[in-house]
């Protein structure tokens, strides 16, 4: 499997490598999820995406009881433990018990 | 272009730029629009539209109204006079700016009785997300987000010229989710969906009450007593009520489901551990039979979402068409105008496939939630499919002439914008047809339309009465509601005559509720509800007993015998009452119904059922290790127990864990499990009571009386 690692060692050498595992791991870290305020932390999120997020009527917290973010078709679950969710129809974390006006169930067929 | 050319015949450079400009504007425009109409194709007139809709055999479809009469319909209602008012909904899928609204309620008229309308009234103009109309007292009740109001014409022109804000407070921030779908029921109370949004609801005649929290609910209320609270739900775009008072509700992708048990009983006290309560009825979920093209957006949106999952290695797929996601305007439809299979069938349009869904609704007696089937012929096709990728059936309505009407947005584009990508959304007018619309009439196929001519509102009360057992529901839903805003006391003995002597369990039904909106009713009338040979009459006069404790011995009978729909409302009605007998009771309904978990919640939904009292009825009557129901009741009930945190119950429940049965089956373990979590959930549990539950977790592999113990120490340690 060609990893990120491997494209980067590959391509940029190994002093780059050292580099881009910093970069890399210093927007892990910023990306963490320190505690449940932090997937509310909009700041670094565009006006417009923020009045998108208002206009589904994202909340952080559902109000439809067994409807939440994770239980829904449109949700993308943190890449790792700690992270923020986020979401295929606005940009910006996402809590997993959040909820939007958009709320679709994961369904099996 | 004449005046473009004209400019560019202005002898100054500086119109040579401005003509360059101009015709490079209008070059793009063309270019743009060209690019728009290839994508996406255009509108077909009326009668053209018409024919493009695939009906299945038997029946046929007509028009009955379009544009400049009707555009963007979404509700469509008849008053009790046979007017038909219909809402309009422009501003659709973007919020109005204040004072551009476009929204309207037109009165659409037949002036020759050709089945066709040929007149239109502007009812009322400049409406802001108006999405649903009931007739109340001559005028019309209207959702408008984030209120519901009440117009009425008062001088006789069908202008509304009183606009009157009765709710106040519901959710305004989505066109499509929002309070709507206005309907009222068999037992006095108007319905309508919500989508859960959070408000807090005032209410114009009972200023008194303080602001009323919709959350996660939808919204029911009674004009004629000032009432107003939350329901069960939540509904989006489509609510059906049907001849017994089941409620169905529509959501996008989930095109039909019933609410089981309602709020004021999954609320009485706060301690079960959900109180969610409404079911998907559907055996045949998530397909449609799609026979139009995907629009290019949609199919792009798709793909890239797919991507999107499959890079985040998620076992997961969209599907661009086939599969319900635009569901919209579920309605029961009780005619007479159609065929009897149609009777009692659920209509649901899908406006992004194009096409109307039908649902023939079955329920076996021991079975406490119907099963929405497809109709026989149906496996394999819609009820209605067109090609025509501008056919958005949003609604539709049972009328007077017994028929079943389709409202027809007609527009190029439905979706929210915002859900689109922007380099998607390029060249789409989301308002493209915001000046169409086709309303259709669905009858036999050998049938010619006749305009049906009554004035129910210069009916007597006695005259109304005989409706209730009208073929058309309709009539019989009028009559019922305009006794009920008449108030007149004079009827009373023709509508016991009707309770007593009705051959339709229906029309029984009617009489029974409008007795009580005429404060009526007495034991004896709810005694022969109890006892009526219908199910459905039963159940109703379960609620009503609830206001009369002498009844109870008779409920308590009805658990015993009864099917599991009066079941479910037996232990409803008696979670009214707390005694002992009433705990035998649950005990015999979980004995028979146990399985089903609406009636373990109706148990544990009243005081008498969720409390540690419970447990001791149940552990005393030795339930077989066999039941099924037993380790996920014991557990919620052990929940309840643990949530209410009851210093007396808790030292008695505490004791019950050493009781013979409990080791059986694995059930100590569900108890105790469940009673940790539930203290954990307390909120009026100490800190420190949590941290030792959660300490007495940790590293907890078996449950065993051990723990029976360290329970024990803890709480007589800490409480």
């Amino acid at each position: 499997m060609n990893t990120r690692r491997q494209f980067i060692k590959s391509t940029l050498g190994i002093g780059s490598l050292a580099l881009g595992s910093a970069l890399l791991l210093s927007r892990c870290k910023s990306k963490k999820k320190t505690s449940s305020a932090s997937c509310n932390d909009v700041s670094g999120v565009s006006k417009e995406e923020q009045e998108k997020r208002k206009k589904l009527g994202y909340v952080a917290v559902t109000p439809v009881a067994d409807s939440k973010c994770s239980t829904c078709k449109l949700y993308l679950p943190p890449a790792q433990t700690g992270d923020c969710g986020h979401c295929a129809l606005f940009k910006g974390p996402v809590e997993a018990g959040g909820y939007c006006t958009y709320f679709a169930p994961l369904s099996e067929e | 272009m004449t005046r473009i050319k004209s400019a560019c015949q202005m002898p100054s450079a500086t119109w040579s730029i401005r003509c360059l400009y101009l015709f490079l504007f209008f070059a793009c425009s063309a270019v743009t629009g060209c690019k728009n109409n290839a994508t996406y194709p255009g509108p077909l007139p009326p009668d053209q539209a018409v024919q493009s809709l695939s009906i299945v055999p038997g029946l046929k479809i007509e028009l009955f109204a379009a544009e400049p009469h009707v555009a963007d319909p979404v509700a469509m209602e008849f008053d009790e006079d046979g007017n038909c008012y219909v809402v309009l909904m422009s501003d659709y899928p973007e919020q109005p700016e204040p004072g551009k609204e476009r929204g309207q309620i037109r009165v659409l008229r037949d002036t020759d009785g050709d089945g066709r309308i040929d007149t239109s009234i502007v009812f009322a103009d400049k409406l802001s997300e108006g999405t649903s109309i009931l007739p109340w007292k001559g005028g019309l009740l209207v959702t408008a987000a984030p209120e519901i109001l009440y117009m009425k014409d008062t001088t006789g022109d069908f202008v509304a010229d009183t606009h009157e804000v009765l709710f106040s407070g519901f959710f305004r921030d989505n066109p499509e989710a929002q309070i709507t779908n206005l309907r009222f029921g068999a037992d006095n109370w108007i319905y309508a969906n919500n989508r859960g949004q959070e408000g807090n609801i005032t209410f114009k005649d009972n200023p008194a009450a303080p602001p009323l929290s919709v959350k996660g609910a939808d919204f029911r209320f009674r004009l004629d007593r000032h009432l107003f609270e939350p329901e069960t739900g939540p509904g989006q775009f489509g609510q059906a009520l049907d001849d017994d008072g089941n409620r169905f509700v529509t959501e996008n992708s989930i095109h039909i489901q019933q609410t089981l048990i309602p709020w004021r009983y999954t609320h009485r006290h706060p301690y079960l551990p959900t109180v969610r309560s409404i079911r998907n009825i559907s055996d045949h979920d998530p397909i449609m039979h799609q026979q139009s093209a995907t629009p290019y957006w949609r199919a792009e949106r798709t793909k890239r979402r797919n991507a999107e999952f499959q890079a985040s290695k998620l076992a997961r797929v969209e599907y661009e068409r086939d599969h319900f996601t635009g569901a919209s305007g579920g309605t029961y439809y009780n005619g007479d105008g159609l065929p009897a299979p149609f009777y009692g069938n659920v209509f649901t349009g899908e406006v992004a496939g194009n096409l109307v869904h039908r649902d023939v609704l079955t329920r076996p007696a021991d079975s406490i939630f119907f099963t929405a089937r497809r109709a026989p012929g149906e496996e394999k096709r819609e009820f209605i499919f067109s090609t025509d990728t501008w056919f958005r059936p949003v609604n539709f309505c049972s009328a007077p002439d017994g028929y079943l009407y389709l409202l027809d947005f007609y527009r190029q584009h439905i979706e929210t914008p915002s859900a689109i990508p922007d380099d998607l959304k390029a060249g789409m007018d989301f308002y493209n047809g915001s000046d169409k619309g086709r309303i259709y009439r669905i009858m036999p196929a050998g049938s010619r339309y006749k305009k049906p001519s009554f004035q129910l509102s210069k009916m007597s009360g006695d005259s109304l009465v005989p409706l209730f057992a009208h073929p058309n529901q309709w009539y019989a839903l009028q009559a019922h509601r305009l006794l009920v805003e008449r108030q007149d006391k004079s009827v009373i003995p023709a509508i016991k005559k009707m309770f007593r002597q009705a051959g339709d369990a229906r029309a029984r039904l009617h009489a029974l509720y409008v007795l009580e909106a005429l404060d009526a009713l007495d034991i004896s009338i709810v005694q022969q509800a109890l006892t009526d040979s219908s199910a459905n009459v039963q159940a109703h006069g379960l609620v009503l007993a609830e206001h009369y404790p002498a009844c109870a011995p008779v409920m308590i009978a009805l658990i015993k015998k009864g099917s599991a729909q009066v079941v479910l409302q037996a232990v409803l009605s008696l979670g009214q009452f707390n005694n002992q007998s009433v705990r035998d009771a649950f005990v015999q309904a979980l004995s028979r119904y146990g399985y089903h978990k609406p009636v373990q919640m109706a148990v544990l939904s009243a005081e008498a059922g969720s409390t540690s009292y419970m447990l001791e009825t149940l552990l005393a009557n030795n339930i077989s290790d066999t039941t099924k129901f037993a380790n996920t009741f014991v557990q919620d009930l052990s929940y309840c127990i643990g949530a209410r945190n009851d210093q007396a119950q808790v030292n008695h429940f505490l004791t019950l864990l050493t009781h013979p049965p409990l080791p059986l089956n694995n059930r100590l373990a569900v108890a105790i499990t469940g009673f940790m979590n539930g203290i954990e959930k307390s909120t009026n549990a100490s800190p420190a009571l949590i941290k030792s539950i959660k300490d007495l977790r940790t590293g907890l592999h078996n449950i065993t009386n051990q723990t029976v113990a360290e329970l024990n120490k803890i709480f007589t340690t800490i409480h």
